[in-house]
């Protein structure tokens, strides 16, 4: 049974403000969802019979693959505070 | 039905109002190529459609303001004489994939007013192609949800029956496409939404094999389960807009070598029907729609046998733990620092709650948190561990199945399309929308959904889909057994 407290441990985690009231409906929401997806604990699985998927590494060259400052004003412009060539946030220590 | 096709001569560059209703994408390149008709008659032709109805379904979130421009271009490279599948096609676009300099956002809060900083690789291979993008769709926030009533610009409407969803997520596009406000559409598909969607619309949704297009500037839902693909109105048409967006891309570690041997093409089929898993749950009278499918798959000399393939019911519970473990690692990007909405807090941390909590919808939230808790220590085994050995099972046990059937048979959807509202107050019931797309999602093999077949609720006659799964790199087979659904191979 998953609590509101449980809920409130997640948002924190998650870093997602949840309002007093939504903490209860969230709760409400997710226990039964929970409750359906446990069926999967039922599909007893034998580890040694798991069966790699065809994977593969992709690999390409160490190099630099665009001209110095290609991108920067587009990605920069796209910031909520910036400084120059800086995003300014909050300070951190 | 939506899939009726007009013979080219009989299409009046006179009279545009005609041009939309029937017109296929293989149609309008004889009468853009033969001139009868420009790209920026084309291109009017759906914008005044769009002026006139879209004020009422919703389907787009905007319409480019140089949609002409485009079309404009487009003519004089017709006119220089180069001709291309997509040159001068009005195409749609979901909200989800990006364009440079053009707004995109999921359909969410978190994301308003952003522009696309790069075009994603579908979009190159569209601009390359000369496609024509009218705007940008509408659907569930991020991707999540089976109805697009869980966009934070409002919802969509069924063209057919405005009382009820499009489905979802990619119901803007679905509703673009058989509502005629655009030629051709692209949307994604997670656990099932272009094929979904398609099938509440009566128009054609592929989802192609994992890997097989580029899901590089695809804003990210489920990376181990989305693939971008299109909603069409005929089969021919999906395997057009199929083959312009494929191939192995640079930008996407995980698309497929080009030199992979694609699933050849057969004259004759067997189709295997997993009738256990659609013993329950299931509408009676859609399940008579389907065998009508089966029937007509028959007459043209398919085989059709039953299978068994018991792991397959619990796809959806491996599925609704697997991606909402991706989707709280994929929301991660979103901290009001680089791009998007910033909501200030006390302190920096207080920044990123404020602004996640004031951006993300509640669909988002709820997947987001589900997520952490499949993925927090102490939880981890029991669910996303048992949830990958799960997959595991499942693709090996369809595997098997398909040394035996070249495609597997379902409806797309236990239901024809919902009223409004009708789901919204209970996520689960709403997830149980998903029963019979996620399995190709959980596995990555491509899955297609076409009309075939109405039911009738409530004086409504609504659209029925027959859902198609084949191997990895089966789209040919899809295609082949669509064709002779929808009577486009005759």
């Amino acid at each position: 049974m998953i609590t509101r407290e449980d809920i409130k441990k997640l948002a924190e985690l998650s870093l997602i403000d949840v309002s007093d009231s939504e903490l209860d409906t969230l709760a409400g929401e997710i226990d039964p969802i929970l409750g359906y997806v446990s069926e999967v604990t039922t599909l007893a699985t034998d580890d040694a019979s798991r069966e790699k998927p065809e994977l593969y590494n992709v690999m390409r060259d160490d190099v630099v693959t665009h001209e110095p400052r290609q991108y920067t004003e587009a990605l920069l412009a796209e910031a909520p505070d910036r400084d120059g060539d800086y995003l300014r946030v909050k300070k951190i220590l | 039905m939506i899939l009726i096709r007009q013979p080219a001569e009989r299409i009046s560059t006179n009279d545009t109002n005609m041009i939309t209703n029937d017109l296929t994408l293989s149609n309008a390149r004889k009468l853009l190529d033969s001139k009868k008709l420009s790209a920026a008659e084309l291109a009017d032709t759906y914008l005044q459609e769009i002026a006139k109805t879209d004020g009422n379904i919703h389907a787009y979130l905007e319409v480019f303001d140089d949609v002409r421009t485009q079309a404009q271009e487009a003519d004089k490279r017709i006119a220089a004489g180069e001709s291309a599948p997509l040159l001068g096609i009005p195409v749609a676009m979901k909200d989800n994939m990006l364009i440079a300099g053009r707004r995109v956002s999921a359909a969410s809060k978190i994301l308003e007013g952003y522009m696309g900083t790069y075009d994603a690789t579908v979009t190159t291979k569209l601009k390359a192609q000369g496609a024509v993008f009218l705007g940008r769709t509408n659907m569930d926030e991020f991707a999540m949800g089976s109805s697009t009533e869980k966009s934070a610009y409002g919802l969509t409407k069924n063209p057919l029956d405005t009382m009820r969803v499009p489905g979802g997520s990619s119901g803007g596009s679905a509703a673009a496409v058989v509502g005629n406000l655009a030629l051709v559409a692209l949307g994604s598909d997670t656990g099932g939404s272009i094929r979904q969607p398609a099938a509440f619309c009566g128009i054609v949704g592929l989802k192609p094999t994992y890997g097989a297009v580029s899901r590089h500037g695809l804003i990210a839902m489920g990376s181990s389960l989305d693939v971008i693909g299109p909603l069409a109105k005929s089969v021919s048409d999906a395997e057009i807009m199929f083959e312009a967006i494929r191939g192995q891309d640079v930008l996407d570690a995980t698309t497929i070598p080009d030199d992979r041997t694609r699933v050849p093409q057969k004259d004759y089929y067997t189709i295997g029907v997993p009738r256990a898993f659609l013993a329950k749950g299931v509408d009676p009278d859609l399940l008579a729609e389907f065998e009508k499918g089966l029937d007509a798959l028959r007459a043209q000399g398919h085989t059709v046998v039953d299978i068994e393939l018991p792991t397959i019911s619990y796809s959806l519970a491996t599925y609704y733990i697997i991606m909402p473990a991706e989707v709280s690692s994929n929301l991660a990007r979103f901290d009001g620092v680089r791009y998007g909405l910033h909501v200030d807090g006390k302190d920096r941390t207080d920044d990123y709650r404020k602004t996640r909590g004031t951006g993300f919808g509640k669909e988002p939230r709820r997947r987001a948190l589900l997520g952490a808790y499949v993925l927090s220590s102490g939880y981890y085994e029991a669910y996303y561990g048992k949830a990958m050995q799960a997959r595991d099972r499942i693709r090996h046990d369809v595997e098997k199945v398909f040394k035996t059937v070249d495609a597997i048979a379902t409806p797309t959807t236990p239901s024809p399309a919902f009223k409004i509202g009708e789901k919204t107050s209970d996520p689960l019931s709403m997830y149980l929308e998903d029963i019979f797309t996620v399995s190709a999602n959980i596995i990555g093999i491509p899955a297609l959904s076409v009309p075939h077949g109405a039911v009738t609720r409530d004086g409504s006659v609504l659209p029925v889909g027959f859902q198609l799964m084949a191997p990895a790199l089966g789209e040919a087979t899809l295609f082949s057994l669509g064709k002779v659904l929808t009577g486009e191979a005759l």
